[in-house]
């Protein structure tokens, strides 16, 4: 028997399309039979430009919106028959509007007592992801009157709390300063580390695209780039996207860090 | 950053160490038992509310802050007597109106004072694994995930502070372009205050869904 090359996927997107009726009952295709596989621990970078569709794809990922047609497969998730994207974590674009708790460690408690009511000493366990956050000291602060980039951070670490495996970013970078974009990506070159599947969704792609292994670009709500992110550049201005300044240092330079 | 109403205040009183079974029970108790008391009573009641307060831990700047909501519904008893007397000619409650109108806006203060009381000591975690405990007990046990009952609770209390931010976003913005507070700032605001609450709601609704 042949051994075929792994490639474990962790998201598969399959012939997914979705469209919405106007008030003058005119259908708009926000997403147009888009298929794509994620590989386990792997990072991707979903980009496009404003309105392309990426957030859908990531709601429909996140079982919060159902596609008219096609389906998201999770082969990696453990019981394939209940196989429901429980393994997707979302951090969503409005952080304030997201944070669910009224500090920041009753946030990350709240999804604790979600994943398992019986655990043992959750308070350390939030302090710990508090504390990988870089959110140290900043547990009993409101979450109201937590940045955005500290909200940011607070909500990754509450998906992180839920043991959620890939973990969808919603335009992590938007209204972050030069330091908290640096704070953003060294948590998510962490988590990339430690083996987690990534799925970034930004436009803003001279600040990740180092660290990313795949790209996929959307434009009005159809793929149309699949592949390594050296092979978009040249092409991404004409799908809404900033062409990033690639310096002598190459593509992996693209990144602050 | 002003502290939002009801919101939770980290502290180190009395109040804290009352347990949260506790705290709510005696919230519905005692807000039932406003509503049966005579004016005098729930005047009493109101001033052991604030001497409690003031020794509980929370601080008592904190109950005048949440005391301001009392002002709006005043307004509305007072309104609602006035439109009674122009539509039918009497007052809503022919018999000892002063004292009945009296008493409602002592009572409205007793209810948002203990509110603030419960609100103001108990986080939200200790809310939120209360009302699932209850639930886990009534409708069987789960290991994991949240319960409708618990999930309704944790949009409900995310909600109160959503919806006074969202009203001091609109109410800045109607000030910078020149507008004056005032009932026809209200009346402008209140369309949006509801469009933008049920935005934000939604938001909330799916942020919970994606946690379970």
């Amino acid at each position: 028997m042949m051994e075929e090359e792994a490639f474990d996927v962790a998201v598969s997107f399959c012939h997914v399309s979705k469209s919405f009726k106007g008030f003058g009952g005119q259908v708009f295709h926000a997403l147009n039979d888009v298929s794509f596989d994620v590989g386990k621990g792997e990072f991707c970078i979903l980009a496009g430009r404003n309105g392309s569709g990426k957030s859908l794809l990531m709601s429909i990922a996140g079982g919060l919106v159902r596609p008219d047609s096609g389906n998201v497969a999770f082969p990696c998730e453990n019981d394939s028959r209940n196989a429901t994207g429980k393994s997707i974590g979302m951090v969503f674009q409005n952080v304030r509007e997201s944070i669910l708790g009224d500090t920041a460690l009753d946030d990350v408690l709240l999804s604790l007592g979600i994943r398992d009511r019986k655990m043992r000493n959750p308070k350390e366990i939030a302090m710990s992801l508090l504390e990988d956050a870089g959110l140290k000291g900043k547990e009993n602060r409101p979450s109201h009157a937590l940045s955005s980039g500290e909200g940011r951070r607070l909500l990754a670490a509450s998906v992180l709390a839920l043991g959620r495996d890939v973990i969808f970013f919603d335009e992590p970078y938007s209204n972050l300063d030069y330091p908290g974009v640096r704070e953003m990506n060294r948590m998510i070159a962490r988590l990339k580390d430690e083996g987690r599947t990534i799925v970034l969704i930004t436009h803003e792609l001279e600040k990740c695209l180092g660290l990313a292994d795949k790209l996929f670009v959307l434009d009005n709500g159809v793929l149309v780039y699949s592949g390594n992110p050296e092979g978009a550049l040249g092409s991404l201005n004409k799908w809404g996207i900033r062409e990033p300044e690639v310096a002598a240092k190459g593509i992996k330079s693209l990144v602050w860090l | 950053m002003k502290d939002a109403f009801f919101s939770y205040s980290k502290g180190k009183g009395f109040a804290y160490s009352v347990p949260t079974f506790l705290k709510v029970v005696l919230y519905f108790a005692l807000s039932a038992v406003m509503f049966s008391l005579r004016l005098e009573f729930v005047a009493l009641s109101i001033a052991f509310i604030i001497a409690a307060y003031s020794v509980s831990g929370i601080g008592v700047c904190r109950l005048l802050a949440d005391l301001k909501q009392a002002v709006a519904c005043f307004v509305m008893i007072l309104w609602s007597d006035v439109i009674s007397i122009f539509i039918r000619g009497k007052r809503i409650c022919d018999v000892g109106m002063a004292d009945f109108n009296v008493l409602l806006m002592l009572r409205t203060v007793a209810l948002i004072s203990l509110a603030s009381f419960l609100f103001r000591s108990t986080g939200f975690y200790d809310m939120w694994k209360l009302s699932d405990d209850i639930e886990r007990i009534i409708f069987g046990k789960k290991k994991s995930g949240i319960g409708a009952v618990s999930g309704v609770f944790v949009m409900f209390v995310s909600f109160i502070p959503q919806t006074f931010r969202i009203w001091r976003t609109l109410e800045t913005s109607y000030l910078s372009r020149g507008g004056r507070r005032g009932i026809r700032m209200v009346m402008t605001l209140m369309p949006m205050l509801i469009r933008n609450s049920m935005i934000a709601a939604d938001m909330t609704s799916d942020s919970l869904a994606s946690r379970r």
